[in-house]
């Protein structure tokens, strides 16, 4: 086979200066660019929201609110104590950052009242543990779901 | 290459396949679509395979690894590039692995979550530097064989087969709505992503190199590509499957490592869920060594510095430094009490990005007859290499707009 037909010998670039700063410039370019995406999404989440806006909150407490239900409802023995205990506290963790998320929204005006709906069973979610009223909860939160979808 | 060595590849190939980010996209694609997006899956399962073994074949013959080529093809500044999005996207995909890991021990052990993350960290720089190379893949490779538990489960739940055949053949969804739809091609591009997510190939090549393959190993390098993927391919679409017939009836999205495990639990007990707690923890695990060596091996092989996990440290020492200190980033930036969720998933889909720079100058050398002599692509390896790189590269413009129109994936 004749030799391997290859542009640029694998030399140890990055100690020259000159290619060092060039790959400063362009590291620093890419970072910039990551920047205003991140900066994008930031300025998205200050424009007033609408019902797709309000729904992925609601949708996450939804389904919070179903998993806490069927680990209260899951036959005995089935999942270790410890296991449900930490699962619970993993859960409510992500339900602060729902109801965060909920609290930073600044609806429409025909919306105005849906974040007030929606965070008594939120708040109602982090120390229920009675099956009966967490399938209340999660059907609430279904019906305020299903309410935004268009 | 003897057949328990093809077999033991194959398996390993199959452990390895899923991580934390196609767990929660296989899972939330059955809750949100059904088996609509299962095409997906497989056409994503056939790309990896086509670019890991080029990648494999160019590592046998001319012991060349990706970001070397990236760099001799691409030339500096499109490779600077590459490498910074690439190290950038094992980073996260790093720190996503190392927070799914510590959420798991909580759930076994119930301890707090930021001391777990600290001794994540101890057990990762511990593996890496005291394990060889072969043992870090069998280790985490076999043991995330566990998650066959989730196929298990799916195929007890009873799913529907006319249904799961239907998944596989490409077609317009049946959605909601607009939004729907615009959410379905979101999922579409990001199970995409999470099946092709360049460190696979990377670290594949890497590995093929530190294992010192030659020409005599292509044969094994097909088999274990084609069939270890297949059978890997397998567990996504329980995965999916567990979405559709689990999760999705029980309004639940799963957000959680722990969500995964309830519909084993579910079909096999304490049994199931140990199973799946311990299988995704050798998977997770595996993709925090695989990532934090792929972004060393990137950086190295892009610099022109000496490489390889089976080099001693002093002969090596920047390689080293480098892994260590994308262990050590990774595991800071999950202290800050990121989601590893949410973190994987924007991972994800910025790494669709990457993958058209990564895939092409693989595709470039392997098609080259000069380079590769009798073992460049043929006709068929080449009309699939092509196929997928205009695939990704549409992808790869898709993702962004996508993640915006639909807040992230979210709705």
């Amino acid at each position: 086979m004749s030799a391997p037909v290859l542009r640029v010998p694998p030399l140890s670039l990055m100690d020259r200066r000159t290619e060092r700063r060039r790959a400063c410039r362009q590291g620093a370019a890419v970072l910039a660019a990551a920047a205003i995406g991140v900066g994008a999404v930031g300025m998205g989440s200050h424009s007033r929201a609408g019902p797709d806006e309000l729904k992925i909150p609601i949708a996450e407490a939804r389904s919070q609110a179903a998993e806490l239900y069927w680990l209260a409802s899951a036959p005995a023995g089935v999942l270790p104590p410890r296991f449900v205990r930490t699962q619970q506290a993993q859960l409510r963790k992500n339900m602060e950052r729902t109801r965060k998320a909920l609290d930073d929204l600044r609806p429409v005006d025909a919306l105005q009242a849906l974040p007030a709906q929606a965070k008594p069973h939120l708040e109602a979610l982090g120390g229920e543990t009675d099956a009966a009223a967490l399938r209340a909860h999660r059907q609430a939160l279904a019906a305020l779901e299903q309410g935004l979808k268009r | 290459m003897n057949f328990g060595e093809i077999f033991l590849g194959i398996l390993t190939a199959m452990g390895g396949f899923v991580e934390i980010g196609e767990l929660t996209f296989s899972l939330n694609a059955g809750t949100h679509f059904g088996y609509q997006l299962l095409w997906i899956t497989a056409l994503g399962t056939v790309g990896i395979m086509v670019y890991c073994e080029m990648a494999g074949r160019i590592a046998a013959v001319r012991q060349r690894p990706v970001f070397t080529l990236i760099r001799e093809r691409d030339g500096f500044s499109a490779g600077l590039a590459t490498l910074v999005a690439a190290n950038l996207v094992n980073l996260l995909t790093c720190t996503a692995e190392i927070g799914g890991v510590a959420m798991l021990w909580q759930l076994l052990s119930g301890w707090p979550y930021r001391p777990l993350l600290l001794l994540a960290l101890l057990f990762f720089l511990a593996t890496v530097w005291l394990l060889k190379f072969e043992w870090i893949e069998r280790v985490f490779g076999l043991g995330g064989l566990m998650m066959i538990v989730f196929i298990a489960a799916w195929w007890k739940l009873g799913p529907d087969w006319s249904a799961v055949g239907a998944g596989f053949v490409p077609r317009w969804p049946q959605t909601e709505g607009k939004r729907d739809t615009l959410l379905y091609f979101y999922y579409a591009v990001a199970l995409l992503s999470s099946i092709m997510l360049p460190y696979e190939t990377y670290f594949y090549a890497s590995g093929g190199i530190e294992d010192k393959w030659t020409p005599k190993d292509i044969g094994m390098n097909r088999m274990v590509v084609v069939v270890g993927f297949a059978l890997g391919s397998a567990l996504s679409v329980a995965l999916v499957g567990a979405g559709v017939e689990f999760f999705a009836p029980r309004h639940v999205d799963p957000q959680l490592p722990g969500t995964a495990a309830l519909s084993t639990a579910h079909a096999y007990g304490r049994l199931g869920l140990y199973l799946a707690l311990l299988g995704m923890f050798f998977a997770f695990a595996g993709a925090a060594i695989e990532t934090a060596l792929s972004g060393a091996y990137n950086l190295a092989q892009f610099a022109g510095w000496p490489w390889g996990k089976e080099k001693r440290p002093r002969d090596a020492g920047r390689f080293a430094l480098s892994w260590i200190v994308v262990f050590i980033g990774g595991t800071l930036i999950a202290l800050t009490g990121v989601d590893p969720v949410q973190v994987v998933e924007y991972s994800i889909v910025f790494s669709v990005v990457v993958l058209p720079f990564s895939y092409f100058p693989v595709l470039m050398v392997a098609n080259d007859r000069r380079i590769m002599g009798k073992h460049a692509n043929g006709p068929i390896a080449k009309a699939l290499g092509w196929f997928y790189l205009v695939l990704i590269t549409l992808a790869a413009l898709a993702a962004i707009p996508l993640f915006f129109a639909t807040h992230g994936g979210q709705g």
